[in-house]
């Protein structure tokens, strides 16, 4: 695998993976920009309407047939959130031409590339010049319908609204989704003013795997964006910061007809990537709840058959530890104090050789595993770039073999409970 | 020591894609298949055909009846282990990632790795194969599996698709519930789940598929060191209720706490092929045509959408195995039942006009696409691997297949499915909405 890094002027970069291993490559152009409680929502508004429809491929069915000659090409969108930044990611995945049965001749990269060209420059405009308003206004309901759909994934729902109370009025606790209201607020001079701030200030971040030379890419990048002469835009180096604002531990309790309560506690833990101990906080959150074998599956579930699921995530941009588990409503506090008195445990060293063998093992199994997927190598190094850090995976595997219990004990002692979100189910309503 | 030539050994080779496997019938009666892929991790899983659809069955004529789900119930529990150090403690200290899942039709056993693969494998043989099981432990995971339950009752994309199975279906197991109920469960003993394991986990009633940086001999040393061919025969058959046409609620409306609207939309299918090639290319066609008619390429889809009808997510296929077929359509929309009258509006008009020939070219390339696709992860190999082992088939003659499928089977396959008196709308609606009611 050779890996290139190209800068192309106005704040556009691409990183290249050239390989042969696999029959799909992808292509991804992310624009990131930082989190606003504003204009997040309206720019992933205004995303969603240039996917609606070109100049050349006016409607969304013409855009997929496109791309369905091109045996069946694809063009997602993504939005993320990296610590204070939130990314617009769109993303190409093509069929390498070698794999293309003989009697066809379909070039799918440049194909591909040809219809992201369209939606991003030459987005559908009225005979006036203005964007689409039947494509905004509808847009604008879709967006609705997807906030007031989040309460059919509980799981998903309660571990947002944990991280809102976590984070109080810090940008990364902004939702890219914004609310209902926003989302009706704006109109079709907004979502035009977005996409010219966007195309001149966001920076690009552009990111290739697969067979090509990563200068033919380069050269096609860069004819991607021709028609931009000139943008404000420098490229930057990023970087993560800790959430590290200690409240007193704000608790929200919401209540729903349903069987299953959710209980979601937010820990600060003041650590991100770059950080001395930043390897010792990952062995502690997969001994904590990161694996089936973890403290909270172990005793929550497993011992005191207390819930389904029982795990915490480990969010590295903002520097916070996210526990959620299933359980029955009446529990609560049981389950409450039960996940503490795990982290009290880790705290005083409370770590068997077998606990830590196996969370080394698995984090050193997932590392490995980088190499083996397109989506997997543009991840890595994406948290690589956004993190400020140039880790390579040996260096990881290496300092993660390095931790001692003590060091993961220490790490305990900074994970502090800020807010605590539960989803009440009906058994005690 | 391994003896090659007790097991039949046969390789398979696709000479575009540059890719080869191997299916080894192990003397056990275990079929194993091996794919060898130059990839860090590795993916082994391996099923027994004994799903939650099994309620009773006869064992050499003896006629046996089961609670609600054993199968489901099973899987869980064989990850214990007599020396106390359960499974899921293995594959974590070799860092492997384990899993489970049941399905009506089958329960499977999975890890992922990338070292100690050996052991990740013996492991995986044996404690499928040695069941162990105390009152308590099968006591204590009734409160585990009572809480999945809980979870799956207050998921209403879960209970949309059951209700539409339970609508569509008057005989067909496929619509038990899986994990089976709070009831039926606190009735499972030791001695029922031992009788499962003695009666469905076998080596002839089981099949393995590996993938990652493997020879086929490697996986066979240890497939001979952990799975022996049983003692006893026994003669194990599954009976299939009769399903006649038609479905047995048209509509079957819920509410829950959503925030809008969502749906599932079945035709029921009860024409489906014996032989296993047969039944694929149905299946193929069927796809194919789904996606002529529904998919985001099409018309319909963008009318839909601008009406109000649908919300992007919509989503159009069909699935087939040896007892039970349909097309499913599910999404979210305002007005579910409105939009089940412009689907049985639209699939009308189709029958009176042509079908689109250019789609139809469109769809054989997506669909040929996302079958190369899957040759990129040991993951997504495994998984075919296992599901071709099941229908009988070579995954390489899969190309073949498609190639094969003409115009004229697809305005076939849509005389045959789509036939709106099999249809039913399963609705879940938002607690406080009346603005659905007829």
């Amino acid at each position: 695998m050779t890996k290139q890094e190209f800068h192309l002027g106005r704040g556009i970069r691409l990183h290249t993976v050239q390989t042969r291993k696999f029959k799909v490559s992808r292509l991804s152009v992310s624009f990131i920009c930082k989190a606003d409680s504003l204009y997040s929502p309206l720019t992933k508004l205004m995303f969603s309407v240039l996917l609606r429809g070109s100049e050349k491929y006016p409607t969304v069915t013409q855009i997929n047939k496109r791309l369905d000659e091109l045996y069946g090409s694809t063009v997602s969108f993504r939005c993320l959130q990296a610590g204070k930044r939130h990314i617009f990611k769109i993303i190409c995945e093509f069929l390498d031409e070698s794999y293309i049965p003989q009697k066809d001749i379909v070039n799918t990269f440049s194909g591909t590339l040809e219809v992201i060209k369209d939606i991003l420059f030459h987005p559908k405009r009225n005979k006036d010049g203005k964007l689409d308003n039947a494509y905004i206004d509808s847009e604008k309901k879709i967006a609705i319908d997807g906030i007031r759909a989040k309460i059919n994934d509980q799981r998903a729902y309660s571990a947002e609204r944990c991280r809102q109370i976590l984070f109080g009025s810090d940008p990364r606790g902004i939702l890219i989704d914004g609310t209902e209201d926003m989302i009706n607020e704006f109109n079709a001079d907004d979502v035009e003013r977005c996409l010219s701030v966007i195309l001149d200030k966001a920076l690009i971040e552009c990111f290739y795997v697969g067979p090509e030379d990563g200068e033919n890419i380069a050269d096609s990048i860069s004819s991607l964006f021709e028609e931009i002469k000139f943008r404000g835009a420098v490229s930057e180096i990023y970087s993560y910061k800790a959430f590290s604002k200690k409240n007193n531990l704000s608790e929200v309790t919401e209540r729903l007809p349903v069987s299953q309560g959710r209980l979601n506690i937010g820990f600060i833990c003041d650590t991100v990537p770059g950080d001395d101990r930043y390897f010792s906080m990952c062995l502690f959150n997969e001994i904590f709840g990161g694996s089936s074998v973890s403290k909270l599956f172990m005793n929550v579930r497993e011992k005191k058959s207390l819930c389904y699921y029982c795990s915490s995530d480990y969010m590295k941009s903002s520097g916070v530890i996210l526990v959620s588990c299933g359980i029955k409503s009446g529990n609560r506090d049981i389950v409450y104090k039960e996940i503490m008195s795990q982290l009290e445990s880790i705290k005083m060293g409370n770590i068997s050789d077998e606990e830590l063998n196996s969370a080394k093992k698995i984090l050193t199994n997932a590392l490995k595993q980088v190499d083996d997927s397109t989506a997997a190598i543009e991840s890595y190094n994406y948290e690589q770039l956004l993190a400020g850090t140039e880790m390579d995976t040996e260096y990881c595997l290496r300092k993660i073999n390095e931790v001692t219990k003590a060091e993961i004990a220490g790490c305990a002692e900074l994970v502090y409970p800020n807010a605590v979100f539960f989803l009440c189910g009906e058994d005690t309503i | 020591m391994t003896d090659f030539n007790m097991n039949n050994i046969k390789k398979y080779e696709h000479e575009l894609f540059c890719e080869r496997y191997y299916k080894i019938n192990h003397h056990s009666g275990l079929e194993v298949y091996v794919f060898p892929k130059e990839m860090s991790g590795y993916y082994a899983i391996i099923s027994a055909s004994f799903g939650g659809a099994v309620s009773e069955y006869l064992c050499d004529g003896e006629k046996v009846a089961l609670p609600q789900g054993c199968a489901h119930f099973l899987e869980h529990k064989l990850f214990d282990n007599e020396d106390g150090r359960g499974a899921d403690d293995v594959f974590s200290s070799c860092g492997a990632y384990d899993n489970a899942y049941t399905s009506s039709e089958k329960t499977a056993f999975l890890f992922s790795c990338t070292d100690n693969f050996d052991e990740c494998l013996s492991e995986l043989l044996t404690f499928v194969t040695h069941p162990y099981f105390t009152d308590a432990s099968v006591k204590k995971e009734i409160g585990i599996i009572a809480e999945e339950i809980r979870g799956c009752e207050d998921d209403p994309y879960d209970r949309c698709y059951m209700n539409m199975l339970d609508g569509m279906y008057f005989n067909n197991n496929v619509k038990n519930e899986i994990c089976g109920t709070e009831e039926s469960i606190s009735q499972i003993t030791p001695d029922i789940l031992y009788r499962c394991c003695e009666d469905f986990y076998r080596p002839e009633n089981m099949i393995l598929a590996v993938c990652g940086n493997v020879t086929p001999q490697r996986v066979l040393e240890i497939t001979d060191r952990c799975i022996f061919k049983s003692d006893i025969m026994k003669r194990i058959s599954v009976p299939v209720f009769f399903e006649p046409a038609g479905v047995r609620r048209g509509l079957v409306e819920r509410k829950m706490p959503v925030g809008k609207p969502i749906f599932c939309l079945g035709i029921k299918d009860i024409n489906i092929p014996s032989d296993p090639v047969l039944r694929l290319k149905k299946n193929e066609a069927a796809n194919i045509l789904c996606g002529m008619l529904f998919s985001a390429s099409e018309q319909f889809y963008l009318d839909m959408i601008d009406r109000g009808l649908l919300s992007p997510g919509f989503d159009c296929g069909y699935s087939i195995n040896k007892n039970t077929a349909y097309v499913m359509m599910s999404g979210e929309s305002d007005e579910p039942k409105a939009l089940r009258k412009e689907i049985t509006d639209y699939i009308e008009r189709c029958r009176r006009s042509e079908l689109d020939k250019k789609a139809f070219e469109r769809e054989k390339r997506v669909a040929y696409a996302a079958y190369v696709s899957d040759f990129d992860s040991v993951e997504d190999i495994a998984f075919s691997l296992l599901s071709f082992a099941e229908n009988r088939v070579d995954m390489f003659e899969y190309a073949k297949i498609l190639e094969s499928i003409e115009f004229e089977d697809v305005k076939r396959v849509f005389d045959e499915i789509f036939d709106t008196d099999n249809i039913t709308l399963s609705v879940v609606m938002p607690i406080d909405d009346d603005a659905n009611k007829d």
